[in-house]
């Protein structure tokens, strides 16, 4: 194997790849990138695997000669970072990859490609394809609420059903639930749902950009593949039926505040200076007057913020909340105002845009903390 | 006007070493250091008190101390075994409280302000007691007001000391405590400290504020305060309590049956309203019976659901009894311990039923 390329090209192409190398090495082959290096169509081919994703790269470069290495990930990645503005020139011989830019050269030595996992084919032949913004805008609206117990698997995940009507993408954690339903006529003609776990649809999140309009999709029974660009990206499924999160959704929630969000969200971040470390709680108490947010921290004092320009409609309440949980939610609006249904102290409240948009609706809903 | 905080703090004297002594009747007054091999670059772990005559002490290196003491017995530190008399003590501890910070495996902190028993130095003298009694370890107690001061009360009479420091007492004794027993200060501040010329508590009482402030930084606030006697440092806990339970030694040995559900009942109600107290609910439920030849018999019962009520409490512990108690013997001691809890309210964090619910085998 032979090829050179220019090190910002090399650099821009496996830049986001590092992050899939698992930096516990479990099985020391996983931490290497697998190489390879195709002469006849004059492209490269950057692969990394943690079992549970794995990225391919492709790209072009000047390819001498085709073969495959692997090498280690972290090595290389720094050794391109470190090197000059200039072209790189790569050659395998025997167990070392020898490297050559300018005046500097690494030999690295290759470990052995047949212990890489195999890596699965790319087939396109089966894809949908989605607008790939509003993908991303759907994993942005919805990840923050997954959960991190890994002994509820199921909810590690981001929940993903496609019908052809309708796409839902939808996680929670119990103590909140992000749920993003899209109206698009997907070209499925049978109605899926899979769990995909956070890390392949975050690494897509990272690598969507606005030049490339479109992702391909292909859902299996036990895998997702992803067609992005120059990326490829394989990931596994979780097990399991998602539970029907539906019927912890209130319908009768009457207390109805309106507000600006980025007012409330400022006051709120002000409060939760002195919101306790433990609780992060801050506490809301709401009449058709007087929106009152305040906090205490055990033998460091208090903070109080009133705010009387909003909207409410309901009886007077007292609620509290995880400000930090609150403020994700926050974070997701979309529009300058927030509605706010709230029905008791201790029961589930409910977040929505204040506009409706003819491509997606969201709903969030979030468990408030016991009164004490 | 803040109510003055009964704090004790609980040292177990060279525990490690103590514990292997104590296991291994051969080093028995001797001079015993638990650490490194002598012949490596180890350090000591803990000396007895025999091996600290020779000047090794804790984080020498195990080399230096064999310079000092050739005939002294190196032995290699078994953590099972300290933390399992560790336990041991924790476990004693929280009969007390349930304020109990622990440090390390042989040092801890315990509120007892609000306890029952409004003597905190008879709590500390009963778990000195208790402590030998289950462990065969001796610890030395400090009792004051607040931490900084209980500790350097457990270190006036080491080893198997007890030390009260009233606040009455508490000026005279910092002002004549030598700097460098002073707790956060360690050899380099202490020798910052002499060439300013303290000393003693007496010569740091003083110095201003900012002054410290300047020559120490932020610890020169806590060397302001500790040596005026203030120290709000709470005792902070962090274990999660597994059990609940409590025993009765009967002034007579009991016979009747009666009698014995008697105590069962009242029994249970006390552990209820403990359990509604801590918002704790429990899965099993152990009846410990002791009878005057001193044998002991535990049983217990487990639930699928949880139980936090004095009824069922005391139906469960009254069908064990009638179950397993053999009727041939007197009965000295009663008692029941709930474990396997759960706990209602360990955050105010409400969470969704449906997630709640879910589990592994639900997939």
């Amino acid at each position: 194997m032979k090829f050179s390329i220019e090190k910002k090209d090399l650099q821009e192409n496996i830049h986001y790849l590092y992050n899939i190398v698992p930096s516990k090495n479990t099985m020391p082959i996983l931490t290497n990138y697998l190489i390879e290096a195709d002469a006849q169509e004059n492209k490269l081919k950057f692969t990394a695997t943690d079992l549970e994703i794995t990225v391919i790269v492709e790209f072009s470069a000047n390819i001498i000669s085709g073969g495959k290495a692997a090498v280690s990930a972290r090595n290389l990645n720094e050794i391109i970072n470190m090197l000059p503005d200039a072209m790189i020139h790569f050659m395998q011989e025997e167990e070392l990859l020898k490297i050559k830019c300018e005046k500097s050269n690494f030999n690295l030595l290759c470990a052995e490609t047949n212990q890489f996992p195999l890596v699965p084919q790319k087939d396109l032949s089966n894809t949908f394809k989605m607008d790939a913004k509003m993908f991303k805008k759907m994993i942005d609206s919805t990840h923050f609420a997954v959960s991190t117990e890994i002994n509820r698997p199921i909810f590690t995940g981001i929940y993903w059903k496609i019908s052809a009507e309708d796409q839902l993408m939808v996680a929670t954690d119990g103590k909140k639930i992000a749920e993003f339903k899209l109206f698009n006529n997907s070209e499925i003609a049978e109605p899926v749902e899979q769990i995909i776990p956070t890390k392949g649809l975050l690494f897509l999140d990272k690598i969507i950009e606005d030049e490339k309009p479109e992702i391909d999709v292909l859902l299996e029974r036990n895998r997702v593949m992803f067609g992005y660009g120059n990326y490829t990206i394989f990931s596994h499924i979780i097990e399991g039926r998602f539970p029907d999160y539906t019927k912890a959704i209130p319908t009768n929630n009457n207390n109805v505040l309106v507000i600006d969000k980025n007012i409330l969200r400022e006051a709120v971040k002000r409060v939760s200076l002195l919101a306790s470390e433990e609780t992060f709680k801050v506490k809301f108490s709401v009449n058709d007057e007087q929106l009152q947010i305040n906090s205490t921290k055990r033998e460091e004092g208090e903070a109080t913020e009133i705010i009387e320009d909003f909207k409410y409609s309901g009886e007077s309440l007292v609620i509290a909340f995880n400000y930090r949980y609150l403020l994700a939610i926050l974070g997701v609006i979309d529009t300058a105002e927030v509605e706010i249904r709230m029905g008791k102290s201790n029961e589930p409240v409910l977040f929505f845009n204040t506009e409706k948009d003819e491509k997606y609706q969201a709903k969030y809903l979030l468990m408030p903390l016991r009164l004490s | 006007m803040e109510k003055i905080r009964k704090i004790i703090h609980i040292d177990m004297d060279a525990f490690f070493a103590a514990v292997e002594m104590r296991d291994n009747p051969k080093l028995r007054g001797k001079p015993v250091v638990v650490g490194g091999d002598p012949q490596s670059r180890g350090v000591v772990s803990t000396c007895s008190y025999q091996a600290r005559k020779f000047g090794i002490h804790s984080a020498m290196s195990a080399a230096m101390a064999y310079r000092l003491c050739p005939h002294a017995i190196f032995v290699r530190p078994r953590f099972a075994a300290y933390k399992e008399a560790s336990e041991q003590i924790l476990d004693i501890f929280f009969q007390y409280t349930d304020l109990v910070e622990p440090m390390s495996l042989d040092e801890a902190y315990l509120d007892v302000t609000s306890s029952a028993n409004p003597s905190a130095t008879k709590i500390a003298k009963q778990i000195k007691q208790d402590i030998y009694a289950k462990t065969k370890l001796t610890a030395s107690a400090g009792v004051s007001f607040n931490k900084f001061l209980a500790k350097i009360a457990s270190d006036m009479k080491k080893p198997d000391g007890l030390v009260v420091i009233p606040p009455s007492k508490a000026a005279k004794i910092l002002q004549e405590l030598p700097i460098g027993k002073f707790h956060g200060i360690g050899q380099a501040t202490q020798q910052k400290m002499q060439r300013l010329g303290i000393n003693n508590g007496k010569d740091l009482l003083q110095w201003q504020l900012p002054d410290l402030i300047r020559h120490f930084g932020k610890m020169g606030n806590y060397f302001y305060n500790v040596v005026r006697g203030i120290d709000k440092r709470p005792v902070k806990t962090e274990r999660v309590r597994k059990s609940i339970g409590k025993e009765n030694t009967f002034s007579y040995d009991l016979e009747e049956l009666v009698e014995m559900n008697k105590y069962l009942k009242s029994c249970s109600k006390q552990i209820a309203e403990k359990m509604k107290q801590l918002e704790v609910k429990a899965k099993t439920v152990t009846l410990k019976i002791k009878y005057a030849d001193f044998t002991i018999n535990t049983r217990s019962v487990s639930f699928t659901h949880t139980v936090d009520s004095a009824n069922l409490l005391y139906s469960t512990t009254k069908n064990l009894l009638q179950q397993h108690l053999n009727s041939t013997k007197k009965v000295r001691l009663l008692g029941i311990s709930v474990s396997n809890l759960v706990w209602k309210n360990r955050t105010e964090q409400l969470i969704l039923p449906f997630y709640e619910k879910y589990s592994l085998t639900d997939s």
